[in-house]
């Protein structure tokens, strides 16, 4: 006989009775009534270490306070614990789970996080680049980071001419090529996400000859320049960046948002540097395929990297977003990485 | 046989409410939770809350019984599914069109006073004490005249900024803020007055402005706070004058402890205005031959939360179980009941009301503060 309060759930009333279980039913006893219960109509509730057992018969509730009866009476009722209880019973478990926890996190944010950004950004309309593209130049101008080009008519037309030999016979997207002056973005250029081109007056000056020229090296120095960017463009990667930002930049709110906004804000830094490493390097794939279509060798990408790797151009005012996913610096931490990969994939 | 100090078997008029579980317990939990949490992309979320309210009702204790929670997972998840699309067409609808903006919003408008009014009523259907419900009794008319504004002041200022963006009226948005305060204290009193155990409807003897007296304090000392800062600022700049640039340091001193000031005021005022609301509401409230009385105090709520604050920080967020169980059991612990006639005799008033409504995901997610 274990001691219990019993709730006959129609009024609060508590009622002081005992608990048996005999003959696969729960006897309810009292001084002024008796009932049995089929132990298939018992719900035991989760049991808590200290927590009154709670049953539930029907309408009525039985609490049993803690105490020595306990454990016999859920042998009695044939208790089992399920899978989540014991887990969280045990501390070893409970410090499993613990590491599990951060291997899934970490593994969500290394691929996880990519792969959806990518199916997701594989599913927006078309409509969506061209609007953040615009909105991206809009911006830009608006900063005052752009300003009409100082160079000749005649420079900026030989500039222009070699973004057809850079596109690929069926472009994604209808491309334009803007050559702008730009103090803040230093000798750069730019893929916007709708099809838009910028290349810098500083780019185009650091492809000239000793006779202010643009010869044939020079030419295909920004033909690399030209197909990097090109391969940004057709590889949709600015949508899928800021696709995966977004995402991550959601989800670490959901997991961490309401105890550390530095927490929050850290996996998406991460990952978006991940991002761009890896995008960079299929964007010079591609602009080594444009080279060789054109009868050139990626080389001439590499020493225009290691040119503007000499220049270091102030960045400062580029917004972040920007300049990881669509820009290449001469400060970006992976240019010696690239100048070599692209030196090896030469004759 | 075991029997708490506190026990239903004698005539006792005063009961306070305790709290049997542990941090290390709830830690076990919480980390399983959260880790199924994850797994499922949030979708064990609905029923790891679930297992928490349940863990700290049911190891709450009044007078010999317990509360218990007896929510349904899957309506959980439903509101929870129903509140990220929502939220998720909030963030993005201005990107696709203007159109679809202004509907989102006016569907927000809307859609969430009626929606915090059966968050409410779902959680407290959804306790039990004594095998009998608590229950809300709020009508819904009440909930658009007190969740109308608020909601607006979250939801129209991205609208606005989409819609003409740079006017000046984005900013006059912003004024509503100052009439926070009695928005929320609209809010507590709706929350309040119409609290029902079982059958029996509360009595709540507040008025909204009444409720608001903590803010016109915190504003109070506020304004006494920057009487002295700007004090320790004319200090600072009297010391420095015809000072050499070394020296000058320790006479902007003043103005750098000033600023140290003003920043934990911002900090200190959030549990000070929760601390003295909760009190002032909950010992307005009372049910028929019971009377509550909340009495948290302000100083060491603010250090238990100092502390949860910094541990949860040191231990990357592995505190934050531990950090819940101390709240719970402040609150718990100044909370009292009071009977005089007897608890059991008041108690036996109550009966089992009809069935009530769904609907709890969207405040929870939103983060309205509907714990008690």
């Amino acid at each position: 006989m274990i001691t219990a309060h019993f709730f006959d759930g129609h009024d609060a009333r508590l009622q002081p009775v005992g608990l048996d279980v005999r003959n696969d039913h729960l006897h309810v006893d009292a001084p002024g009534f008796a009932r049995s219960y089929p132990l298939t109509d018992v719900a035991l509730a989760e049991p808590f270490e200290q927590a009154p057992l709670v049953l539930r018969l029907g309408d009525a509730t039985c609490e049993v306070p803690y105490g020595p009866g306990r454990q016999a009476l859920l042998a009695a009722l044939g208790y089992r614990k399920s899978a989540v209880e014991r887990w969280q019973a045990r501390w070893p478990a409970a410090l499993a789970a613990l590491v599990l926890l951060l291997a899934l996190l970490g593994a969500g944010f290394v691929w996880g996080v990519p792969a959806a950004a990518g199916f997701i950004a594989a599913r927006l309309p078309a409509s969506v680049d061209i609007k953040l593209g615009r909105a991206a130049l809009a911006g830009l101008e608006a900063q005052g980071m752009l300003a009409p080009s100082r160079l000749s008519d005649d420079r900026i037309a030989d500039v222009e001419a070699l973004l057809p030999r850079a596109l690929p016979a069926h472009p994604r997207v209808p491309v334009r090529l803007l050559v702008r002056s730009s103090d803040a973005l230093g000798a750069n250029a730019l893929a916007l996400p709708d099809g838009t081109i910028i290349v810098t007056d500083k780019m185009v000056r650091l492809a000239l000859d000793k006779r202010n020229e643009l010869d044939d090296i020079g030419q295909a120095e920004l033909l690399g320049v030209i197909g990097h960017e090109v391969g940004h463009i057709e590889r949709r990667h600015a949508t899928r960046a800021m696709t995966g930002s977004s995402l991550t930049a959601a989800l670490s709110a959901t997991l961490f948002g309401d105890f550390s906004a530095v927490a929050a804000g850290l996996p998406a830094v991460l990952t978006q540097m991940q991002y761009s490493r890896a995008m960079e390097l299929e964007a010079d794939d591609y602009a080594i395929d444009v080279l060789r279509r054109n009868g050139r060798e990626p080389d001439d990408l590499a020493d225009i990297l290691e040119a503007l790797e000499r220049q270091h151009p102030g960045e400062g005012d580029v917004p972040r977003w920007l300049r990881r996913s669509m820009a290449y610096l001469s400060t970006h931490p992976d240019t010696a990485e690239r100048i070599e990969r692209l030196y090896k994939a030469g004759p | 046989m075991h029997l708490p100090d506190d026990g239903p078997f004698d005539e006792q008029t005063s009961h306070g409410l305790s709290f049997s579980g542990s941090g290390a317990e709830y830690f076990r939990i919480w980390i399983v939770n959260l880790l199924l949490t994850v797994a499922t992309l949030g979708i064990y979320s609905a029923w790891a809350k679930t297992r928490r309210l349940q863990y700290f009702y049911r190891n709450t204790q009044l007078a010999g019984a317990s509360f218990d929670f007896r929510g349904d997972p899957k309506a959980i998840l439903r509101g929870r599914i129903l509140a990220v699309t929502l939220l998720a067409t909030y963030h993005y609808a201005f990107g696709f069109s203007l159109k679809v903006g202004v509907v989102t919003v006016a569907l927000l408008l809307a859609g969430l006073p009626f929606m915090m009014r059966s968050a409410l009523r779902f959680r407290l259907s959804n306790t039990v004490y004594r095998g009998l419900p608590f229950g809300f009794a709020g009508g819904i008319k009440e909930a658009y005249i007190v969740y109308v504004v608020p909601v607006a002041i979250f939801v129209l200022p991205g609208a606005l900024v989409a819609l003409m963006p740079g006017s000046p009226l984005v900013g006059i948005i912003f004024l509503l803020y100052l009439c926070w305060p009695l928005m929320h204290g609209a809010m507590k009193a709706y929350q309040h007055k119409h609290l029902m155990a079982g059958d029996q409807n509360a009595t709540f003897t507040l008025d909204t402005a009444s409720l608001a007296k903590p803010y016109v304090r915190a504003f109070l000392i506020g304004l006494g706070l920057m009487v002295v800062v700007g004090l320790a600022f004319g200090l600072s700049v009297f010391l420095a004058r015809g000072q050499k640039s070394t020296a000058a340091f320790a006479a902007f001193l003043p103005a750098i402890l000033a600023v140290v000031a003003m920043y934990l005021y911002v900090l200190l005022m959030g549990p000070y205005i929760l601390v003295r609301m909760n009190n002032l509401a909950w010992s307005a409230t009372s049910f028929p031959g019971v009377r509550i009385t909340c009495a948290m105090r302000v100083w060491p709520y603010l250090r238990l939360q100092t502390v949860n604050v910094l541990l949860t920080l040191l231990t990357f967020g592995l505190f934050r179980p531990f950090a819940a169980v101390r709240t719970w059991k402040y609150r718990v612990a100044h909370i009292t009941i009071d009977a005089p006639d007897g608890f059991e005799q008041a108690v036996l008033a109550a009966r089992r009301p009809p069935a009530a409504a769904a609907g709890d995901g969207i405040a929870d997610f939103l983060g309205v503060d509907l714990s008690w």
